[in-house]
């Protein structure tokens, strides 16, 4: 049976479950999926989504069907945690790295403060 | 001479605050809020409250995480007061849907689409040039959507209260979100996994 030609042609790191275009059965499951999940750019929100809020069962089942035909969809949904991890490190590692201080006359400024405060 | 941070009887000598936490709040401050001069103002309010309630503080945790826990509160108060007011760019940014991305159907240009991010995220963190592309990355984020990104990602505030605090709908956050950390996840991928992460 004839598959037809890719219109959008997946580079060849993609490692889908499900890419389509290369056998008829495989074909088949991958225009299945895509019938029943969102697309990929309605994906990319609900995925965001899901970081601030947990999703209902059956958006997260449509998720993880999803991905089984787009490897960047998956990857997007990794990605998204990293940028969590990352972001949590940032301030300390960013902090240590800048080495910046209080200017001295700020320090002053401070005490003069505080003492007045505490009076 | 006392040793920091320790809660020995009677009232701390608080212009010690200065000298033992001083740079520490100053760097906590500075990298939430964009400006030294906000940083100064917040550290020193900081302080201020902290003379006011240190008979609350009965050396339950270190003095340097008290401060700190203050200096939290002041920074959340600091973006109230300064509303919801979204700029020109903030509007720009969020209208754009990244329509370059996707074909016309919704999916990914697969050619263009999200790389696998090697070297992977746990040993990425042990590098400082990392940090410095994520700091020019968060840099390019318009000023209200990178607010909104940091009270959520880097502090970890919860949704619900960031709506609150900044007075806007949990549909509205979820946009500024979303965008932010699409362009951001661009950014890393195109300046460092793409790029320097590769070379090194």
């Amino acid at each position: 049976v004839k598959v037809p030609t890719n219109p959008n042609p997946r580079p060849p790191d993609d490692d889908s479950w499900f890419p389509g275009y290369k056998s008829w059965l495989g074909h088949q499951v991958m225009l299945f999926i895509s019938d029943h999940t969102p697309r990929c750019n309605e994906v990319v929100r609900i995925l965001s989504e899901g970081m601030d809020r947990k999703l209902p069962l059956r958006r997260r089942i449509q998720l993880q069907v999803h991905h089984a035909m787009c490897c960047y969809c998956h990857r997007y949904e990794r990605q998204l945690k990293d940028l969590r991890k990352f972001s949590n490190a940032f301030p300390e590692e960013i902090g240590e790295a800048s080495g910046e201080v209080l200017p001295a006359d700020a320090k002053a400024r401070l005490k003069r403060a505080l003492k007045a405060e505490s009076e | 001479m006392e040793s920091p941070g320790s809660s020995s009887a009677g009232k701390a000598d608080p212009s010690r605050w200065v000298d033992d936490h001083g740079d520490c709040l100053f760097r906590y401050a500075l990298v939430r809020v964009r400006t030294q001069e906000v940083a100064e103002d917040l550290v020193q309010e900081t302080l201020l409250a902290a003379v006011r309630t240190q008979e609350k503080f009965a050396g339950r945790s270190s003095e340097r995480s008290w401060l700190v826990g203050i200096l939290k509160n002041k920074i959340v108060d600091y973006y109230r007061k300064l509303g919801r007011e979204t700029t020109f760019t903030d509007m720009e940014f969020l209208k754009d849907e990244f329509s370059e991305k996707f074909v016309a159907e919704g999916w990914w240009v697969h050619v263009d689409g999200p790389k696998e991010w090697r070297p992977e995220s746990d040993e990425v963190m042990h590098k400082g040039e990392f940090w410095q592309t994520m700091r020019d990355c968060l840099g390019k984020l318009p000023r209200r959507v990178g607010d909104v990104f940091m009270l959520r990602e880097m502090e970890g505030i919860p949704s619900k209260e960031i709506c609150q605090t900044l007075n806007i709908t949990e549909s509205n956050l979820w946009v500024m979100l979303h965008r932010a950390r699409m362009a951001l996840r661009e950014c890393l991928e195109m300046n460092w996994f793409e790029n320097k992460g590769k070379k090194s």
